[in-house]
Order: C-alpha cells, then sequence, then structure tokens
C-alpha cells in the first residue's frame, strides 16, 4: 500500500519540482497552428506518451532506477539522455526539471539525491529529469510500476495543465483529456520498453524549437 | 536461349551490396580515389559544379534497379579525407516496395576527415504501402571537419487507398573527433500512425525530414533564416542547437517529398554559405 502512496505523493503537482514551467512544445505548437482544439490536443498528447515517453523517458527512468547505486552507471544514462534529446529546449528543460527535483529530494534527505545533486553540479553529469527520477524514487522507495506509472501520469497531466494555462481547452475539459489518456498510460507502461532510446515528435520538436526564440512566452519551451 | 535480366521486385530483392566512395585533395580538387559500386549503385562521375570551390566534389547517386525491395540489405560508406570536400546528391526518390515479411536494411557511414566537407543530401525515400525498412546513418567527425547530412521520408498508395507503409525504423548518430558519441537520433514509426486526422505529424502531412548541419557555432547558418527559407518551400521547420556543440539540426514536415526535397537544397545552400562561404550553384535533378 505505501508503494501505491509513494506514487501518488510523486506524480502530485504539489510536490515542487518546477515542472510548471515547461509546457513540453505545447506553447510553440498552439502558436503555430493557432490554437488546438481538446480533440487534438488529446491526439498530441497521446502520440507524445507513445512515441517519447514510453520510448525515451521511460527507458532513461528503467535504466537509473535499475542502477541507482552506481553513479557511473547512472552517469552513463544520462549523457545517453543528452546525446538524444535533439531540441535545445526540451534538453535544458529537462535538466532544468531534474534539478529541482533532485533539489527537493535532498532537502528532504531521499537516499541517493545528495549524491546525484553533488556530480550534477560538478558538471560530470548533466542530471535529466528521467534519470533524475529514477535514482530518487529509488530512495523514496517507489516500486519500479509505481514509478513508470508516476512518470508517465505527469507527462500527461503536465500537457493537461499547460493547456489549461494557455487557454487553449477548460478545467474539466482538460481532466476529460487526462481520464481518457490514462489506460494508454497503463497499457504503454506495460509493454516491455525499446532497448535503446528512441523518439519520434518531429512536430513538438519543430513546434519547441520555434518557440524558444519567441519574445512572449509563457512557458519555458 | 539467354533470358533477359528480371529486375521485377521478386527477383531483384534479396540483396546484400556494399557501395564505397573515398576522396582525397590532390591537385587542387577532391578526387575520386576509391569507387566500389556494385549493381543496384550508380554514380556519375564527379562534377565541379561551383566556381568559387572548384575542388568541392559533387557526384550524383542512382539506384539502377527501380528502388529497394523485400530483404535488401545496401550500405554505403562515404570517406572523405583531410582537407577534401565532397557532395553526394541524387535526382530523384527512391522507392521502397512492399517488403512483406523481409524488411529491407540501408545503411550509410561518412567519414569526414580533419578539415574536410562532406554532404549527403539525397532525396527523400518514398515508402508504398506494406514497405517496412531500417536504415541507420553514422557519421565520424574529424577535427575541424564540417558536414550536411540529409534525410527524407513520403509515403503514397499508388492505389489512391491511403493504404499506410509498415514500419521504418531510423537512426542517425554522430561522433567527435575523440569518437564520443555526440548526437543519436533513433525513432520507430509504423506508417498507420501518420495517416489521417490522428497522424504524429498534423493531418495534413505527407513526408518528413531532418537536415544536420554539423560544425562549430560560427560555421553554422541563423536557425531563424533557416526557417524562413523553409517557410517559404511551404515545409514546416524548426532548427536547433544540437547536444554536445555537434550543430544545428532541423526538423522537416511537409505535405509531400517533392516539398522536403526542395527544403534540402535551401538548407544546404544556406549550410555551404555559413561553412564554405560562398553560394553553391543549384544541383540540377
Amino acid at each position: 500500500m505505501i508503494g501505491d502512496l509513494l506514487a501518488i505523493w510523486q506524480a502530485d503537482t504539489a510536490f515542487p519540482s518546477g515542472a510548471f514551467a515547461f509546457s513540453n512544445g505545447l506553447e510553440g505548437l498552439a502558436a503555430l497552428e493557432r490554437g488546438l482544439p481538446a480533440d487534438r490536443l488529446e491526439v498530441v498528447i497521446e502520440g507524445a506518451l507513445r512515441r517519447r515517453w514510453a520510448t525515451a523517458d521511460r527507458v532513461a527512468l528503467l535504466g537509473a532506477y535499475a542502477r541507482a547505486g552506481d553513479m557511473d552507471a547512472v552517469a552513463v544514462i544520462d549523457r545517453e539522455v543528452e546525446a538524444t534529446t535533439l531540441c535545445e529546449a526540451f534538453r535544458t528543460g529537462s535538466r532544468r526539471n531534474g534539478a529541482g527535483l533532485l533539489a527537493a529530494h535532498a532537502r528532504i534527505g531521499t537516499p541517493g539525491a545528495a549524491a546525484l545533486q553533488a556530480l550534477v553540479r560538478s558538471g560530470d553529469t548533466p542530471g535529466h529529469l528521467a534519470v533524475a527520477q529514477g535514482v530518487v524514487w529509488r530512495g523514496a522507495g517507489l516500486e519500479r510500476d509505481g514509478a513508470v506509472l508516476a512518470s508517465g501520469y505527469i507527462v500527461a497531466s503536465g500537457f493537461a495543465t499547460a493547456a489549461v494555462r494557455l487557454g487553449l481547452v477548460g478545467a474539466v475539459a482538460a481532466q476529460a483529456v487526462v481520464r481518457r489518456l490514462l489506460p494508454v498510460v497503463a497499457e504503454l507502461a506495460a509493454t516491455d520498453p525499446p532497448e535503446r532510446i528512441e523518439s519520434f515528435a518531429p512536430l513538438l520538436d519543430i513546434a519547441a524549437a520555434r518557440h524558444a526564440r519567441g519574445e512572449l512566452r509563457l512557458f519555458s519551451n | 536461349m539467354t533470358r533477359p535480366l528480371d529486375l521485377s521486385g521478386e527477383t531483384a530483392s534479396g540483396r546484400h551490396r556494399r557501395a564505397e566512395l573515398t576522396f582525397a585533395l590532390g591537385g587542387g580538387r577532391s578526387a575520386l580515389v576509391h569507387q566500389v559500386t556494385p549493381y543496384p549503385f550508380h554514380v556519375t562521375r564527379p562534377f565541379a559544379l561551383d566556381r568559387a570551390r572548384p575542388d568541392l566534389a559533387t557526384l550524383y547517386l542512382q539506384s539502377a534497379s527501380g528502388g529497394i525491395y523485400r530483404a535488401d540489405q545496401l550500405d554505403l560508406s562515404l570517406t572523405v579525407k583531410v582537407g577534401a570536400a565532397a557532395h553526394l546528391t541524387s535526382q530523384a526518390a527512391t522507392v521502397v516496395h512492399d517488403t512483406g515479411a523481409l524488411p529491407a536494411r540501408q545503411s550509410a557511414t561518412i567519414t569526414v576527415g580533419e578539415n574536410a566537407f562532406a554532404a549527403l543530401t539525397l532525396d527523400p525515400l518514398v515508402l508504398f504501402p506494406g514497405a517496412e525498412l531500417s536504415s541507420v546513418t553514422e557519421i565520424r567527425l574529424g577535427a575541424g571537419a564540417l558536414a550536411i547530412v540529409a534525410d527524407g521520408v513520403a509515403w503514397h498508395d499508388f492505389s489512391g487507398e491511403d493504404r499506410p507503409f509498415g514500419r521504418l525504423t531510423a537512426e542517425t548518430a554522430v561522433y567527435g573527433p575523440d569518437g564520443r558519441l555526440l548526437l543519436r537520433d533513433r525513432s520507430e514509426v509504423r506508417g498507420a500512425e501518420l495517416i489521417g486526422e490522428r497522424s504524429l505529424l498534423g493531418p495534413d502531412a505527407g513526408a518528413y525530414g531532418a537536415v544536420w548541419l554539423l560544425g562549430p557555432p560560427e560555421k553554422l547558418p541563423d536557425p531563424e533564416t533557416l526557417e524562413a527559407a523553409l517557410d517559404a518551400v511551404g515545409v514546416r521547420a524548426g532548427a536547433s542547437p544540437l547536444p554536445n556543440g555537434a550543430g544545428l539540426g532541423l526538423r522537416l514536415i511537409a505535405a509531400n517529398g517533392g516539398r522536403i526535397t526542395r527544403a534540402v537544397e535551401a538548407a544546404f545552400t544556406l549550410g555551404v554559405e555559413a561553412m564554405l562561404g560562398f553560394a553553391p550553384a543549384r544541383r540540377r535533378k
């Protein structure tokens, strides 16, 4: 039971990880497409879950979770995330989110958090979010499956929250989208991850790259 | 009686062929010093198309067989030695036919020597219904090396029924002078995910691609200028600095492969201007 509660604790947007500053390309996409109706929003989030979260973020998370006691191995995974995150706005966002999560857990005293934070601060590893999640969630006592579900939920919920803040959909419509995507997260969480990180999200990459140079922005990416 | 050579999909399939092209600087030009181009590969002779840089050799790569068939494995090695400059391009798109239960594979290995320049800008692949392909591109950069590498994919159902291609697995990896991985772009997508209203690329997309402009920041075009040039040819594009200082990456989405071709031409022109300091002549198709 405590495993489920720990996953809920980490998926809760009240946890101070700094993720609220990022739209994961949604703000740029809304600008590119001059709006984004709820049905299109759902397609975009589902695509990001299937072809980015499940095949990239989840792979890094699981790798770091499995090797949480070996910081050299964690750093190898972290550098792989750096090399495979081709859009600068997503790289920067992922590192900043990772730093935020590590800072919170270091203060809480979660095992592994301070050690990884020290490596990041020394410049030995970039400290990407999925890698930080793998290490600190293992240290905090989350079970493997709970960690994967929390990670997937945060992605779906993060998109929906950003859509509300951007005025693309109302709060209730956004939650209807999240509800419809929960089975997708559950389905993907139960599949075997690819052996190596892979990602297919050209539309979000384009939107985020263009958005990164915009002068009027609500979100960092 | 001699039977005519049958190059249909059934009999031309399952080939494992490797082409090798090596350029080296000599006598003020980039000479093709090593060439192995077994069927179905075919290349023209090198052309010096640019008055400003007669040492830049341009070659057209052609497929002599009408495309890629089931179980094919076609490998290409392009080596540009120290200080040399070479551009390998094509005159038309390559069709990937229905591969049935036997997916096709292709690879390109590009080795760019110290202070050399290499460009590989082939027309997009056109994936037919049922086509399944794995494509791997590996780029190894020497110190001071510059490179422009483009890839693109379009899909087409000749029956007009919007039947999707099977699956595309693609990987591009770039390594620096010390052998360290600078970037890896690996993806897998099914054709059905790119058709109709729920397409991952948006409902109007019929093609996508990428251009990798590899080199130090002072040798790269301005991202906004690139995007504006591609807007002008009707292509959605986003340019971003690549990880580990590898250069600039450009993602492309378009209504069809023809627009991807024009976008790659525009990116090549701007890339050469920034990297080599002159406007290249148009590579005629």
